[in-house]
């Protein structure tokens, strides 16, 4: 087929999963906090609630677009979508199966994090371009947090690549196959550091409570989203969930074996490979859903302070004893 | 009576002492003599060094101030009068008890009384161009005004919201430094209490535009201000540099009503003042009149409102703790308390028909008896909750996060908090062990076994705590309660239409945030001549508002919700 | 015009697109709660607490009055709330409904004979549903909730019906 057309039905497929994750992570946000609270959520719009967020973004789309008459306008129509843009591009790199990845290239995780660094700027734009004081801390917040746990977060993957050998997403997937120990499948997450490091930080990163400072709904109003109404409100409430579902297909990439189901040889799978993906990164979701009902929010100055004086040396530390052990191993047993 | 006599002799102050029946001795002396009377009685040897409360009263030809002092050494009350004329000025007593600043204002505005010598005499509750509302020429809406509600106009557009200078014009927002004087006599400078940096610098007077201090305004519409509270903070950055806070937002006038309703209906303003502790509201004003008629209150009806004052702490507490939760992040507390205080609102309503505003407990005693179904709900209830509090207690107190944002924050010493005038757990939680049901008793608290939980470190989290270990000793209370009940009747043979003889009591009691007092006057008639509500959560916010410097955003929200605010007992 | 007729007042997409937004204006009510007073927790806390739960209609709270439909009024409002309460309500996008709760709200309550007080919110702000009670209990809050969905659909049924007649 025409190459043109291919790209635009690849691009068309990570809009509609993004869209379609919004919606399910949305209501299952809701149900999952609600269950949580003893509480049934939303339950009259269709079937146990289950086009609850269809309704909410339809009347998004209906709602009048207030922008403020004070507000650096290009900024701030631009803002939410410097947001949600980088958050679609990191979509191209996760692998759904053996072929199914729209950029298969060998620095799929660098893409990735490159990507997702663009957001905090958004963000800081959003909150700027608000004129509003109560966006403008939540946007300085946030900036200060993604700073600071960017780097923790790219040397918690590095003993990943190291152990997989390639920067390459599906290589890191396709390294993770077969057994070790005659039962246990020969997961990263085994790699226990490197995996607690990783899931903080990522936290941090895709802004889930404990560390949800910028949105901080007690402190804050509504952090740096505070002046945004309708759809733009909309896209930055999307990028925000999709960001999650980022993090946790990442997670499940580089951890937990990606779309591989254990102890079953990759051939027989492809069939299902996609599904066993989704699957593994919705019980990630809701893993993170259920630690965002429980926990307090930590003040900004104590998660500073741990990002620096702890996460850091901490992944450091790991990286060199990940490196240490693989080249031990690597003398005792030969190269794998 | 007598030392006190000799104390204000030697300070060459001329007062007039005596004892008015229920009331305890009233000392009465000039305007011009207040100051030097009050530090002298606070620097002898009766130690009155805790101001209960100050307010005034309006007796047709001017106005009293009243001062009511305590002193804890000696376990005695002295009240103190000060007749100020129509337009006189009040001269401040801020830096002989910081308690004092709040108070000042809002009395100076609602009678119509010039403020001198605060360091920020603005109009606390209403804004510029209201009447003095508590003048007694100043009569509320009559009936046929409201039944012509339609006719009633505001322009919507055009509506002010600031806080405005009091009537007469004022100096501006001045420095008054501890231990200044203002008659030739100099003071002494008391032990240097926290002078509040928030009003030397009060933030309306901050030139924004030349400064790199960011002043930002939190409410009154706050998802986390508990009510419409606003506070207006100067930061640096993320730290506050000083802090005011704004109230009046919900200033509905309970103690002005009060002067047109008749004894049993009182309850009904009360019950919407601490909205979530009514019984408590009630409670302290039956006593106030009971102490006036003379009226003896059946055992079985104490017995009751203890009962029923207990769940509501336990209510109160709950209403308290799930926003503390919010306010830190964590959502889960809430909920999962407040099926808890489901269960005690649908036992409340089995009792007194209502969910929040009860109107039960009366002059001479309560309105029904308990019903059987409330008996036993009341038994499942305290099985369910001995297991719930101590589920609660480790989700939040035990959570680290939680200790973290909370340990070390807000820190009030002993010192501070007595001068405050701080009570309830915000003083217990600073290493003050009093409780007014063990040291006053009232009602048949002196029949029941209980513990005072008591914290030393007085941050946020000893709060925290106190306030915890209080939900256990209230179910520990209900159970004797429930178990002890004598038979009896539920109230004593009062009149349909009281008519108490024309005297002055006050009443107070331990409600969830600390002592809520009614100074009540009558004279005689079917209303209640002035009735002064003793708000403990206006003393626990201003003392919270001094302490906003130096605190970062997150912990001043986390620092107003130790204090336990409602804002309808605030602004009454 | 052709497009007029495809899209226009009286074309079927028009009309049944207008409903559908209507549904979803309907189930998704956001609100944004101005608790000032007693209201504030029956209605407010409870009605959206473990028992009541509010969040079964859709309906849940947004704290900022940009992403809010439905302002609830829960409380007295005095002369010096009324601005805010109603520079929030100029602050809320459209289409945006208003919601007075509990008898201060509705006309003063307890506490109309003070003269600080506004005797009812519909004063200041245009109301659409009034609550009575002191407090309401949670399920009168709902029901009121589920009136002003009614409302809304009434609503847009006479705007429909007026857009047809026109056209005649």
């Amino acid at each position: 087929m025409n190459a043109w057309l291919i790209a635009v039905l690849r691009f068309l497929a990570a809009l509609g999963l993004m869209l379609f994750n919004g919606v399910v992570m949305i209501y299952m946000l809701r149900k999952v906090l609600a269950r949580l609270h003893v509480r049934l959520g939303p339950m009259d719009n269709g079937p146990h609630g289950m086009f609850q967020t269809v309704f909410d973004v339809l009347k998004l789309l209906t709602k009048e677009d207030v922008t403020p008459r004070a507000v650096d306008k290009a900024l701030f129509f631009l803002a939410p979508v410097i947001v949600f843009v980088p958050s679609l591009m990191a979509y191209m790199v996760l692998p759904f199966s053996r072929t199914w990845v729209i950029l298969d290239v060998p620095y799929g995780l660098l893409f990735y994090f490159a990507v997702m660094s663009v957001v905090p700027l958004g963000i800081l734009a959003a909150g700027w371009a608000s004129n509003n004081k109560w966006s403008f801390i939540g946007a300085m917040r946030i900036v200060g947090q993604q700073v600071t746990y960017e780097v923790p977060m790219l040397l918690a993957a590095l003993p990943v690549v190291m152990m997989a050998g390639s920067m390459s997403l599906s290589d890191i997937v396709r390294a993770q196959s077969g057994t070790f120990l005659w039962i246990l499948p020969r997961w990263f997450a085994f790699n226990v550091p490197a995996l607690v490091l990783f899931f903080i930080a990522g936290l941090i990163e895709s802004g889930q409570t404990p560390f949800d400072l910028a949105e901080a709904e007690s402190e804050l109003v509504a952090g740096f989203s505070t002046e945004y109404s309708a759809m733009k409100f909309g896209l930055l409430y999307l990028a925000e969930f999709s960001n999650v579902f980022l993090f946790s297909a990442l997670t499940v990439t580089l951890f937990f074996g990606g779309w591989q189901v254990p102890w079953v040889s990759a051939d027989h799978v492809q069939w299902v490979a996609p599904i066993v993906f989704m699957v593994k990164t919705y019980i990630g979701i809701f893993f993170i859903f259920a630690i965002r009902g429980t926990l307090p929010r930590i003040r900004v100055d104590q998660m500073l302070a741990t990002g620096w004086k702890v996460l850091l040396p901490a992944a450091l530390a790991w990286v060199m004893v990940t490196g240490f052990v693989i080249k031990v191993g690597q003398a005792l047993v030969g190269p794998r | 009576m007598t030392v006190a006599r000799g104390v204000l002799e030697r300070a060459a102050v001329a007062a007039s002492i005596e004892t008015v029946e229920s009331l305890g001795a009233v000392c009465r002396v000039s305007s011009s003599d207040a100051r030097k009377a009050l530090v002298a009685l606070r620097d002898s040897d009766l130690a009155v060094g805790f101001l209960v409360d100050l307010f005034g009263i309006d007796t047709g030809e001017a106005v009293d101030i009243v001062y009511h002092l305590r002193s804890f050494a000696r376990d005695e009350e002295l009240v103190v009068k000060v007749e100020h004329g129509y337009g006189s000025t009040l001269e401040s007593v801020w830096d002989i008890f910081p308690a004092a600043l709040m108070p000042e204002r809002e009395t100076a505005e609602l009678f119509g009384l010039e403020l001198a010598g605060h360091p920020n005499p603005k109009r606390l509750l209403t804004t510029d161009g209201c009447p003095p509302y508590l003048r007694k020429s100043l009569v509320v809406r009559s009936a046929e005004e409201v039944r012509d509600r339609a006719s009633q106009h505001v322009d919507a557009t055009s509506l002010d919201r600031t806080a405005g200078s009091l009537a007469g014009g004022f100096a501006e927002p001045g420095v008054a430094e501890p231990g200044a004087s203002l008659d030739a006599t100099p003071i002494p400078a008391p032990k240097p209490l926290p002078v509040p940096r928030g009003l030397k610098r009060a933030p309306s007077g901050v030139d924004i535009e030349n400064s790199d201090r960011l002043v930002l305004n939190m409410g009154p519409q706050h998802p986390s201000t508990h009510g419409v509270l606003r506070l207006i903070l100067e930061l640096d950055g993320e730290e506050i540099v000083s802090g005011e806070a704004v109230i009046g937002y919900l200033h509905r006038g309970i103690e002005k009503l009060a002067e047109s309703r008749r004894y049993s209906a009182v309850g009904t303003l009360l019950d919407r003042g601490d909205y979530v502790s009514g019984i408590h509201a009630e409670l302290a004003f039956a006593l106030a009149t009971e102490k006036i008629a003379g009226i003896e209150v059946p055992r079985r009806a104490n017995y009751l409102r203890c009962l029923l004052g207990e769940l509501n702490r336990i209510a109160s507490h709950i209403t308290w703790y799930g926003p503390m939760g919010l306010d830190s992040g964590a959502m889960g507390p809430f909920l999962y308390t407040f099926r808890d205080r489901e269960t005690i609102l649908d036992i409340l309503e089995d009792i007194t028909g209502q969910r929040m505003m009860f109107n039960y407990v009366r002059p001479g005693g309560v309105v029904n008896d308990i019903t059987t179904t409330a008996e036993a709900k009341i038994r499942a209830f305290l099985d369910e909750f001995a297991v719930h509090v101590d589920e609660n207690d480790e989700l939040l107190m035990g959570n680290e996060i939680f200790q973290a944002r909370t340990q070390g924050i807000g820190v009030f010493d002993r010192e501070t908090a007595l001068g405050f005038g701080l009570t309830g757990a915000c003083l217990r939680g600073s290493g003050v062990d009093w409780d007014i049901r063990r040291d006053r008793p009232y009602a048949a608290y002196d029949e029941l076994e209980f513990d005072v939980p008591v914290a030393e470190e007085g941050d946020v989290y000893a709060r925290c705590a106190v306030r915890l270990e209080e939900m256990r000793q209230s179910a520990r209370m209900i159970r004797q309660c429930i178990e002890g009940l004598p038979e009896g009747e539920h109230t004593a043979k009062v009149a349909k239409v009281l008519r108490p003889p024309a005297g002055e009591a006050y009443g107070a009691v331990e409600s969830p945030r600390g002592e809520l007092g009614v100074h009540l006057v009558s004279d005689g008639t079917d209303s209640p001549y002035r009735m002064r509500y003793r708000p403990p959560a206006l003393y626990a916010l201003q003392a919270g508002e001094a302490m906003l410097p130096g605190l970062l955003i997150a912990d001043a929200v986390v620092l107003m919700g130790s204090m336990d605010l409602i804002l309808g007992e605030v602004d009454r | 015009m052709a497009l007029d007729k495809l899209t226009g007042e009286h074309s079927a997409i028009f009309i049944r697109s207008e409903q559908l937004f209507d549904v979803a204006r309907r189930k998704s009510l956001w609100y944004m709660a101005f608790g000032i007073a007693c209201c504030a927790i029956e209605g407010l806390m409870h009605a959206s607490g473990p028992k009541f739960d509010f969040d079964r209609m859709g309906v849940f709270f947004r704290a900022s009055p940009r992403q809010a439909d439905v302002m609830i009024v829960a409380g007295t409002v005095n002369w010096k709330m009324a601005s805010t309460v109603r520079r929030l309500y100029d602050e809320m996008p459209e289409p945006k409904w208003v919601v007075a709760m509990g008898a201060c709200a509705c006309s003063g309550g307890p506490f109309r004979e003070y003269p600080n007080v506004v005797m009812g919110v519909d004063k200041v702000v245009p109301v659409d549903v009034y609550i009575p009670g002191c407090p309401p209990r949670p399920e009168s809050v709902q029901y009121g909730f589920i009136t002003l969905m009614d409302k809304i659909k009434a609503q847009t049924g006479e705007r429909l019906a007026a857009a047809r007649h026109d056209g005649r």
